[in-house]
């Protein structure tokens, strides 16, 4: 075994891990049982320092800050998710937020380990990534990626507990996020060549080279929507099952501005930190670069959410659906600018 | 008409569509390649008269559009308006209780109060709250009002000022990306191994100026008054690059370093010697130098082994280049005419130059004989099977490359620079004050009780976080209760 396998080994492990912990949870609120929430707290505690040794272990494989392409950052994004989620609990204690959290950990390392092969590798760092400020400025950025992870939980509890998050919404989002996703997916497989977008094309009776390759993205987009639909089968009586164990909805939109407070000044630092970055290695501190741009519309979106909430007394659900509108947006300026569009950032590969 | 507008650019709405505005045109910038350099792919991409429409509308230039700009200066201006109507409110609150009028009208409404009742006399009470108020928050204050003394006190009365220090912090951040589009500048030099260039720079001029501008469809023009200019200055100050080095990660094509080893000639004479890496920039006068990038042109020599017809024998040249030479006393002569680092086939016998980096390296060589041309080929180093010498029993093998380097230098000039290094600790200031310190204060009134004693009214009020401030307020007010001893 390499140390690449070892690697991508320690992270899938974590992701079994997360998995036992949010059954643990489900089980503590479906059955309150409290022992399986002490087991549940426990195991969390166990993720998170496995997590932290798994990136120590990537960091000392691949001798330098574990966070230089696609798969690393997503560990990390992963890490930030759960530690972000420990100090918020630490302070406020809301039951079944692990259920809405976690997952979006669990996300993170799925989607890496189906990058293609290439992605998940090692490799030396280029240049201009031979710098401390890699570790300062990515490690915060990425830390506030995975804190609005909580926002996006908390404005989900919000919607549900208002009823503005029904089971027939639940029926909707999750087919049509598992179709995007599964072209996503293909789009991501496709621009790397990869030998398993190859062998489906081949399969298919499709070009990798000139053929048009809609049929193999429409069977992606259907996979992928009857994976949603099994998973909406799976989970859209769940919300409705721990409306009872959710806080009211003006603790929740109280706590849901609190998370914002807890990743917004992350999200601010690191985006300005990332400025002092790029003034030093490119001469300016600001290039409207895509992956700037998109951290400057997340955090226009945030900045946007406080104001509101504070200045113009908006509350309650507008603000969660801003919430989930931040988190949407931040998703899009980790993945979607990655891959999707090109510029000075786009570090889906390491070289 | 001043008060219409300045409450019209006060306004959330304002606020609400400026910053939709602002995220929409921000986003459509990073679906359309930018600039000009990217033209080229925005017209492959959806065709020549879908390009000249974007660029019509400035979005090939999305975040150098008036549009764009005109968007930003609104917004700065909602931003100032909206700063500028709240300033007084948070004043307000600042005002010292000794000052008002009737202070226990300065108590506001909130959800966080407790009353009781205490045996001990007002003064001997307003003493322990003092005291209590001091050890829980800040310096007291202390009035008289109608009903008795009115004690208050505050903590963290910097986060009451959180916003606003964002705001000016973004407010200098703004300031200085003006004076760097105004007054900055940004230029790239490639300066060849072993010679010398000088550091662009550009002066910015205020004056009057006529430009002609075309009427559609007439040979009218129209005179466009301009009142500033920016011409390229003369530089007194050169850079020798003395060498650059570039070394690869084992076994990888993926460089590990590269760097520029220059001199900066003034007049002559070289007044410093300096190494430029990415991240380690240099500063010479107003302007500072960037390592930007590199590549190969041209050649010192390059290190062959050739066959020549007729012959068994191989022997070794080193070739100059662009300059033919005699093989031995053999009667031929070659030259190698054309170098290309990163070579390309765009079709069968045609080869391009797709890049400067050293990734593909191919030279073009040309054979004589008794002057006459015989031969010329393309030899590509990674494949050289394929020799497309047309003369039997000529053949050649490419053994070592000593190509001359250049380097990409960015020089720049940010008279925004401080001001934006400036403006963005105030805006982390600011943040640090609105999201990690909480502002916090109590009022205690202590008035005279019938019969003796005294009545207490505690009133707590806090901005954000009103979760954690229960717990201050039920902290705080049952020590004071305690202190009193309470009922």
């Amino acid at each position: 075994m390499d140390f690449d396998q070892l690697s991508q080994g320690l992270f899938i492990a974590l992701f079994l891990i997360l998995g036992t912990a949010w059954v643990l949870l489900l089980i503590q609120a479906l059955r309150k049982s409290e022992a399986a929430g002490i087991w549940a707290s426990r195991i969390l505690g166990l993720a998170l320092v496995w997590n932290l040794g798994a990136l120590a272990y990537r960091g000392y494989a691949a001798g330098h800050a574990p966070w230089a392409n696609q798969y690393e950052s997503a560990t990390m994004v992963a890490f930030g998710v759960i530690l972000l989620y420990f100090i918020f609990q630490r302070r406020h204690k809301v039951p079944a937020l692990g259920i809405m959290v976690i997952p979006a950990a669990m996300l993170a390392i799925a989607a890496a380990n189906l990058l293609p092969g290439e992605y998940k590798k090692m490799a030396p760092l280029m240049p201009a990534l031979q710098n401390y400020w890699l570790k300062i400025h990515v490690s915060l950025m990425l830390l506030s990626y995975g804190s609005f992870a909580t926002t996006f939980g908390l404005s989900l509890m919000y919607l549900i507990k208002d009823g503005a998050w029904t089971r027939r919404t639940t029926w909707i989002a999750l087919p049509i996020a598992g179709a995007v996703a599964g072209m996503f997916f293909g789009y991501v497989h496709a621009s790397a060549h990869s030998p398993l977008w190859l062998s489906f094309l081949d399969r298919l009776g499709l070009s990798a080279i000139n053929g048009s390759n809609a049929k193999a993205y429409a069977l992606l987009a259907l996979a992928g929507t009857v994976l949603g639909a099994v998973t909406a089968a799976l989970v859209s009586r769940l919300p409705g099952s721990l409306i009872g164990l959710m806080p009211d909805k003006d603790t929740l939109d109280e706590l849901n501005y609190q998370s914002v407070s807890l990743g917004f000044p992350l999200l601010t630092l690191g985006v300005i930190l990332g400025a002092f970055w790029g003034h030093l290695a490119w001469g300016r501190y600001w290039a409207w670069d895509p992956k700037e741009t998109w951290a400057f519309i997340s955090w226009l979106i945030f900045a946007f959410f406080l104001h509101m909430r504070i200045f113009a007394g908006w509350n309650g659900r507008r603000i969660a659906w801003i919430g989930l509108l931040g988190a949407g947006s931040i998703v899009f300026t980790y993945w979607g600018v990655n891959f999707l569009l090109t510029g000075l950032h786009a570090y889906a590969k390491s070289s | 008409m001043t008060d219409r507008i300045f409450r019209f650019f006060a306004t959330f709405k304002l606020m609400f569509v400026l910053l939709v505005m602002t995220g929409i045109f921000s986003a459509v910038g990073t679906f359309i390649p930018q600039g000009e350099d990217n033209a080229e792919q925005v017209v492959a991409k959806y065709g020549q008269v879908a390009y000249d429409r974007l660029h019509m509308l400035g979005i090939t230039d999305t975040y150098h559009s008036w549009w764009f700009f005109l968007v930003l200066l609104l917004f700065t201006l909602n931003l100032a308006a909206c700063t500028l109507v709240r300033l007084p409110k948070v004043w307000r609150m600042h005002k010292s209780l000794e000052e008002a009028e009737e202070p226990e009208l300065h108590i506001p409404q909130t959800n966080f109060e407790l009353r009781f009742a205490s045996e001990l006399s007002p003064l001997e009470a307003a003493d322990a709250v003092r005291k209590r108020l001091e050890g829980s928050l800040a310096r007291c204050q202390d009035a008289q009002g109608k009903n008795g003394r009115v004690l208050a006190a505050e903590k963290h009365t910097l986060s009451l000022w959180g916003a606003y220090i964002v705001h000016a912090g973004l407010f200098m951040l703004i300031g200085a990306g003006f004076l760097r589009v105004m007054f900055g500048y940004s230029k790239y030099m490639y300066v060849l191994e072993g010679s010398k260039a000088f550091i662009p720079r550009e002066e910015v001029q205020f004056g009057l100026w006529i430009d002609p501008l075309p009427v559609p469809k007439t040979s009218w023009t129209l005179p466009l008054p301009r009142f500033y200019q920016r011409v390229p200055s003369h530089s007194m100050t050169e850079i020798l690059l003395d060498k650059f080095d570039v070394q690869y990660y084992p076994g990888t094509a993926m460089p590990s370093l590269f760097r520029s080893d220059v001199k900066i000639v003034e007049g002559g004479a070289v007044i410093k010697a300096a190494s430029l890496k990415v991240n380690e920039p240099l500063t010479v006068g107003a302007v500072t130098l960037y390592q930007s990038s590199y590549g190969y042109q041209g050649l010192n020599s390059a290190d062959l082994e050739l066959r020549l017809p007729g012959s068994k024998d191989v022997f070794q040249v080193t070739a100059p280049y662009r300059k033919r030479f005699k093989l031995l006393d053999s009667g031929w002569e070659m030259e190698i005419t054309d170098f290309y680092p990163e070579a390309d086939m765009a079709k069968p016998g045609e080869i391009v130059q797709t890049g400067a980096q050293l990734n593909n390296p191919a030279i073009r060589v040309k054979f004589f004989k008794k002057g006459v041309q015989k031969a010329w080929f393309w030899y590509v180093y990674a494949y050289p099977s394929i020799q497309m010498s047309k003369v039997p029993g000529l053949e050649i093998k490419g053994k070592t490359l000593d190509p001359v380097a250049f380097t990409v230098l960015q020089a720049a000039h940010d008279p925004g620079e401080w001001l934006a290094l400036s403006g963005a600790l105030v805006l982390l200031l600011g943040v640090f004050a609105s999201f990690y310190l909480f502002y916090r204060k109590f009022w205690v009134v202590v008035s005279p009780r019938e019969g003796g004693g005294s009545l207490i009214r505690v009133v707590g009020n806090s901005k954000r976080n009103k979760m954690g401030f229960r717990k201050m307020f039920e902290g705080v007010s049952s020590q004071i209760k305690g202190d009193l001893h309470g009922f």
